[in-house]
């Protein structure tokens, strides 16, 4: 099921664009592309609902809820599904898109492996895969060679001597560079978020990295590609942040409203509303994640 | 607020060994590699090659000792004199004692697979890489020459008296000088070839199938087309070497079709459907063969007439031509219960092998 409706029309339009253009590696950048441009409607939705959930979550009426019901799971999650009506904002929004292109993502990544058959088995099992409108005995075998790249062995480029794995370098690169301008600034959902952000963009990069640097650089080029490819998707859709790796562009990212002071109520005041500073003239972007989070002040 | 963030980097520390552990290997899916002299049988599979006795199914030594995921081995066994050569997935070719299987030299300066089994004459040994290249060494491992394609070499080569043919998955087939790996010859097939070719001294004709639905004979002098057999549809895809038995060339195509056809003139004597597809080759025995088919049947048929002798069915897939030691007929399983099964020429099951862990 999964390799008739997914891994085998990929791989034969894999195979198509290989036989077009006659080389493998530029069929794996443009099939990666045709992929991100197929899903592109789905990345932008789910752009979409990722902004329209970041602004409720610095609605004040999100904020005081939040609050308000920090030791009444239940109730929370009532409130919270009802502003999510009122406001339109579907919870699994920013999930649902990215969960349709799983399928997608994986079947990219499983149709490039099997159109690197290298053995005569893989080959076999290649050569069954493909159409019969597809000459099989005109494809197989693909042609590995992609620049100084043998596609089906991890890359090297020998440079004085010495084995430097420039592909796998690139990759942690552009990884770093993705999770850097894509990450949004935090909402002051708290420091755990905070936490997670900042361990995301230190791991994905060396696991990218490592992957590209022992699998077969073929699947290592399908990383490069996607990951850039994705920069130039969030950077069309406005979403990209350059300014957090190139000092010297301004922000686009709006300069988040300051936190508000939430005065805890009594026991026998629980409507009242927070009393909110008033807004403090352009803070810094550093400065931006500090200031969301709420001040608590006992009220005396 | 500390505990998820430990969570989670443990949960990438775990991810990322996890990841690495499966990536450093190659990742390659193949079948056994399956050899035997008249004692022993010898099989490449995934971290190691295994020495079994013949007669009783007991493992005599495997190499590496202790296995690793960064070497695999898939090469049938070059069984030579009291030597095994066998190449593996880390781009690494061998030279092994085959009494104890203790390694006595490598050459390390391929950049590619060795999945092919080798040839030797006894003082050149020919090991064709994925690396587009065919190395020949000489006695001490040291290189002697090699030549290079454009595409790799997955099949096992075949020296004549001063030449040695290679079939590429460029679809050519090459003869080179033994002495110095110029080319001599080239003959361009339709399909890339993944197999053996088959000599006939007699004639000095080469027999070679490919993936391009053909089975052609090639004078080994000159490297020009006698005749080519599937030129009107009749076979699909060779995965495996043709044998000459009983004055016929004998070959079974993916499909399951056995063909047999006069080595001269590439005239069909007779046809056979063998129930199943196939990618393994025959194994001709006195009076008659045993045809091993992909979805883990072996069978045996009289040379003579065809007529079906046994059928025995194995738990697991069949992709390796089986092999005869100490008058077993053996066979070599992809992902079964066990690695090697070994019958007695009517077909009783004598012993199996599976690796002890």
């Amino acid at each position: 099921m999964w390799d008739t409706l997914i891994i085998q029309p990929f791989t034969n339009v894999l195979l198509a664009i290989t036989m077009v253009v006659k080389n493998f590696g530029v069929a794996i950048i443009l099939f990666t592309l045709l992929i991100k441009l197929i899903t592109y409607p789905l990345t932008a939705k789910q752009l979409k609902q990722t902004d329209a959930m970041q602004k409720l979550q610095s609605d004040p009426r999100y904020k005081k809820m939040m609050e308000k019901y920090r030791d009444n799971k239940e109730k929370l999650a009532e409130e919270q599904m009802k502003l999510y009506k009122e406001t339109g904002v579907s919870p699994f929004g920013s999930c649902l898109p990215t969960l349709i292109q799983l399928p997608i993502i994986i079947g990219l990544y499983q149709s490039i492996i099997k159109a690197m058959a290298a053995t005569p088995l893989e080959m076999l099992k290649l050569e069954r895969l493909i159409y019969p409108f597809l000459d099989a005995t005109k494809i197989l075998p693909i042609q590995n060679r992609f620049l100084w790249m043998d596609l089906g062995q991890p890359e090297r480029l020998p440079i004085l001597g010495i084995q430097i794995p420039i592909l796998a370098i690139v990759v942690i690169l552009t990884t770093w560079l993705q999770t850097k301008v894509m990450t949004p600034p935090s909402t002051g959902a708290g420091d755990q978020a905070a936490a997670m952000t900042k361990s995301m963009n230190l791991y994905m990069p060396i696991l990218m990295g490592w992957m590209a640097y022992s699998l077969a650089s073929g699947l290592a080029l399908y990383f490069l590609v996607s990951n850039i490819a994705t920069v130039v998707q969030y950077s069309v859709h406005g979403r990209a942040d350059w300014s957090r790796i190139l000092p010297f562009i301004k922000s686009k990212t709006p300069a988040p409203e300051p936190a508000p002071v939430i005065v805890l109520p009594d026991e026998d005041d629980e409507d009242e509303e927070p009393v909110a500073p008033k807004p403090s003239t352009k803070p810094s972007a550093r400065s931006a994640v500090k200031q969301q989070r709420p001040q608590y002040k006992r009220k005396k | 607020m500390k505990k998820p963030l430990v969570k989670l980097v443990l949960l990438f520390l775990i991810s990322a060994v996890l990841l690495a552990g499966c990536a450093m290997g190659p990742r390659a899916e193949s079948a056994p590699g399956l050899s035997a002299d008249d004692n022993a049988v010898y099989v490449a599979y995934m971290q190691h090659v295994y020495k079994v006795d013949a007669k009783t199914g007991t493992e005599l030594w495997r190499y590496p000792a202790a296995g690793s995921v960064q070497v695999v081995l898939y090469a049938p066994p070059l069984l030579d004199e009291g030597s095994v050569f066998i190449g593996d997935l880390a781009n690494t070719f061998h030279k092994l004692d085959a009494a104890n299987g203790s390694e006595i030299w490598n050459f390390a300066e391929g950049k590619g697979w060795f999945q092919a089994k080798a040839a030797t004459n006894g003082s050149v040994i020919i090991a064709p890489s994925s690396d587009r290249n065919v190395y020949a060494l000489n006695a001490d491992g040291s290189l002697k020459w090699k030549f290079s394609a454009d595409f790799g070499f997955i099949a096992e080569p075949l020296i004549l008296a001063d030449s040695v043919i290679v079939a590429g998955l460029d679809h050519n087939l090459y003869a080179l000088d033994l002495e110095t790996g110029e080319q001599q010859w080239v003959s361009v097939l339709k399909g890339a070839l993944v197999a053996a070719p088959a000599y006939d001294p007699a004639s000095g004709s080469l027999f070679v199938g490919s993936l391009g639905n053909e089975l052609v004979s090639i004078d080994s002098k000159t490297g020009k087309v006698n005749w080519t057999f599937g030129e009107n549809g009749e076979i699909t895809a060779i995965y495996a070497a043709p044998v000459l038995a009983a004055e016929s060339l004998i070959f079974a195509d993916e499909s399951g079709k056995i063909f047999a056809l006069d080595p001269a003139s590439g005239a069909i004597e007779w046809t056979l459907d063998a129930g199943g597809e196939t990618v393994a080759g025959i194994l001709p025995l006195e009076d008659s063969f045993v045809i091993s088919l992909e979805k883990g049947e072996l069978r045996a048929y009289k040379l003579s007439d065809r007529t079906p002798l046994w059928t025995r069915t194995l738990d697991g897939t069949l992709y390796t031509t089986p092999v005869i030691s100490a008058d077993k007929i053996v066979v070599a399983v992809t992902k079964g219960q066990t690695l090697l099964q070994a019958y007695d020429l009517v077909g009783n099951p004598v012993w199996s092998f599976t690796p002890a862990k």
